[in-house]
């Protein structure tokens, strides 16, 4: 059995495209985003999706393709059923059945909620001690600018939707590459000094994607699973993960939506660029040292 | 199988019976040294002798305070020192074991009319027969106070003639020169420093980071080998020299994106064509912002990296980060010897050594000098400890996190540096680990090593200068 694999980055650092390229491997299973490890028992997780609803679709959409093959209204809902059967398990006992349901090929997991919460890192860590990690870097500024925009798009949909919320816009938080790019950064690697060496990797995703094949065999070869041609070939094509599109009507999203509307691998380049973030309006602000300096630190 | 699973972990930690150990390293007493001299940054061997080149602490004016303001453990605070003492060069014969002064800097009106030294260290020597030299010649690079750099050069090791010229052949502030090589009858040298307006604290950069070249040093006909960075403007200082399969290779330091490995076979007429083989300093980054050492070692030549430490700003506060270690061959394939295991363009790099950074120990600062003696490589490192800036303003750090870089700091031992060998670059075992039984505890690591047929010459830099409780020692290793 080849041993999971947890992909941890914040949100808007290509972890999405990441996770299904590197799930497509034919050892491998790029999951949806379970977020399992946030909580201790799927009870907990049950409750979690309660006030969250999304938050489930991740998991039915994981669990139906892994126990059915297929993610249909009906396979969905049964996972649902399935979940709220063994509301007693930990979540740590439910990834390991899902990985016992994933034939022998090792779990990917890029679940955002786990690197805003360092006891989710810990459970990880925990429970799961050959485990391996992939620290998933992007530039702060571009970062931060992803959220931002993903935050925009989101809050134009509600306004579509509930007209009554116009004039109510969240204001930027001038702290926002502090909160959505330095604290996640910092929980995953005081996460990994305790990892040993050879279970933990970092990569900027920018090198990532201008170069998929070549680092696509460097991971593939780290993991210790097949690096021919044909395994490759497949992690080249993360539009064939089942979590590249939107999911049945009873679980539809689970993963990042620009992903699932665009899934394919693009030609990609990125140049160096100062160490500084772009607010909605425009202005171009300096990162602070802190954010700067772990900027230099991570390969920024 | 996961491939980190067959690899080898080759360290060892007794030492390989024969070999040099500490305790076979006596401290030698150093006449007429002055008591400001508290380091040295350059030696050579040369005419059957020992060539040291020393340098002198901090004066206090042009802002060159840093060792006053430095948070260091258990050192005096006060550089202290005479204006008119300036940098020596001694020669020491193994054989009689007499040493002679061959060099005391003159003292000239300073630009306030003060008499000062002109000369405040020797940073760079080499011996090279250059195409305007009989026979081969020692060069050195005497580093100003207040002026131009100036070279020396010997043709006997007894006597010492200043070079022609001003400094680089520039009409600008260039104080110092860092790095030396010498090939096809050319010798090349790299500037670093600037004495007005920056002062010590950025004593490691140079306005002009260029490698420059003459072949007839005497005359001071010096002319730029490389475009300066080599077109990047994030090079700041051409750090480091080697000659290497018939080829020069030039390490930059760049705070920035990492340090930087350039390759040249410098035939033809200067400037000559660079290509870069390493960049972001070796793929991981800033952490490995300048270059410390570069040594040809069995068929490949060894460079080592780590963040620059002034005491004051940028990543300096951060960290501990390990020195790293790596090695290039001819054919521009490389190794990491030891270091963060990661992907590059190149391919995965683990190493091979089996050592993370610092050959496993995340204090060591930097593998600050390296030479080859007795068939193996030595390096010789500087630790985090001595001057703990990463305790400072961690706020960002979690609770236990912070408490544990505090446990760790609290493990400093006065005086400490490591000496390391290795037959293969692959398999390390430590020569000492705690420094010399009765160094002083104002060292804080190797500044130079020089082997011999005599044996291996080590000088451990301190923070002070004899009169602030420091002082200049040369350790000598031999069986």
């Amino acid at each position: 059995m080849v041993e999971p694999l947890f992909i941890l980055a914040p949100p808007r650092s290509f972890t999405s495209i990441s996770c299904g390229m590197i799930g497509c491997h034919p050892q491998l299973f790029g999951l949806a985003e379970v977020n399992l490890f946030a909580v201790d028992t799927v009870a907990e997780l049950i409750d979690m999706h309660r006030t969250r609803r999304r938050l489930q679709n991740g998991i039915l959409r994981s669990l139906a393709e892994l126990a059915f093959g297929e993610q249909t209204e009906t396979t969905c809902e049964a996972a649902r059923r399935w979940l709220n059967d063994n509301q007693d398990m930990t979540t740590a006992e439910l990834f390991r059945t899902m990985q016992d349901w994933a034939d022998g090929r090792g779990l990917v997991d890029k679940s955002p909620l786990h690197v805003y919460a360092p006891e989710a890192l810990a459970r990880i860590a925990g429970n799961f001690p050959q485990a391996r990690f992939l620290h998933l870097t992007r530039h702060p500024g571009d970062t931060v600018k992803s959220i931002l925009q993903l935050k925009t798009e989101m809050r134009e949909k509600a306004l579509a939707k509930f007209p009554a919320l116009a004039g109510r816009e969240e204001q930027v938080d001038p702290k926002s590459p502090e909160t959505m790019w330095l604290q996640p950064h910092l929980d995953i690697m005081e996460m990994l000094e305790t990892i040993p060496p050879e279970r933990k990797m970092r990569l900027r995703g920018e090198d990532f994607l201008s170069d998929p094949r070549n680092y696509l065999t460097q991971i593939a070869g780290w993991l210790g699973i097949r690096t021919d041609d044909e395994a490759i070939d497949a992690m080249m094509h993360p539009e064939a993960s089942p979590f590249a599109c939107l999911g049945p009507a009873n679980a539809r999203y689970g993963n990042d939506p620009g992903f699932m509307e665009n899934p394919a691998l693009r030609p990609y380049s990125w140049k160096a660029r100062p160490l500084e973030w772009v607010k909605p309006d425009g202005e171009a602000v300096e990162l602070s040292e802190t954010v700067s300096s772990y900027g230099m630190i991570l390969g920024y | 199988m996961p491939e980190d699973k067959v690899m080898p972990v080759r360290a060892v930690a007794e030492p390989t019976v024969g070999k040099l150990r500490a305790e076979d390293f006596s401290e030698l007493e150093i006449p007429y040294l002055n008591p400001s001299i508290r380091t040295s940054q350059s030696m050579a061997w040369f005419a059957d002798r020992v060539i040291l080149g020393t340098g002198r602490s901090p004066l206090g004016f042009l802002g060159r305070f840093t060792g006053q303001e430095s948070p260091r453990r258990g050192a005096h605070t006060s550089t202290g020192g005479s204006d008119q003492d300036g940098a020596q060069i001694l020669s020491f014969d193994p054989v009689s074991e007499v040493w002679t002064k061959i060099y005391d800097s003159p003292v000239l009106p300073g630009k306030d009319g003060t008499p000062r030294a002109r000369d405040r260290s020797i940073r760079a020597s080499l011996v090279c027969q250059t195409l305007a030299d009989d026979a081969p010649t020692l060069y050195l690079g005497a580093g100003s106070l207040e002026a131009q750099v100036t070279f020396l050069r010997s043709e006997d090791g007894q006597t010492i003639e200043e070079c022609g010229g001003a400094g680089f052949n520039l009409d600008a502030d260039v104080p110092s020169a860092r790095a030396m090589a010498c090939l096809h009858g050319r010798l090349f040298c790299t500037p670093t420093g600037r004495n007005y307006g920056r002062g010590m604290y950025d004593d490691n950069i140079t306005d002009f980071p260029i490698v420059f070249t003459a072949t007839d040093p005497r005359s001071g006909n010096w002319v730029a080998a490389s475009e300066p960075g080599f077109g990047e403007a994030e090079n700041l200082s051409i750090n480091e020299l080697a000659v290497f399969e018939d080829h020069l290779y030039a390490a930059t330091l760049n705070p920035r994106f990492g340090f930087q490995l350039w390759k040249t076979d410098a035939r033809g007429e200067p400037p000559f064509k660079w290509y870069k083989i390493i960049d972001r300093g070796a793929w991981l980054g800033s952490t490995n912002s300048i270059p410390a050492a570069v040594k040809v070692f069995k068929g490949a030549l060894y460079v080592t990296a780590t963040v620059q430490r002034q005491g004051r700003s940028s990543l300096d506060n951060y960290g501990p980060f390990p020195a790293e270690m790596i090695r290039v061959y001819a054919n521009d394939d490389w190794d990491l010897v030891s270091g963060t295991a990661r992907f590059t363009p190149n391919g995965v790099k683990r190493p091979v050594s089996g050592l993370t950074g610092g050959f496993g120990d995340r204090y060591t600062h930097a593998f600050w000098r390296t030479a080859i003696h007795d068939g193996d490589l030595v390096v010789g490192t500087a630790g985090w400890r001595w001057m703990p800036t990463y305790l400072r303003n961690r706020d960002e750090l979690s609770d236990a996190q912070y408490r544990r870089l505090c446990e760790d700091a609290d493990k400093y031992r006065a005086g400490e540096f490591k000496l390391w060998r290795s037959p293969d670059g692959e398999t390390w075992e430590l020569i000492t680990e705690h420094g010399f039984p009765g160094s002083s505890p104002n060292n804080y690591g190797v500044r130079e090593l020089l082997p011999t047929p005599h044996g291996l010459f080590v000088a451990p830099t301190a923070m002070v200068g004899a009169v602030g409780g420091g002082g200049l020692e040369l350790w000598w290793g031999r069986k």
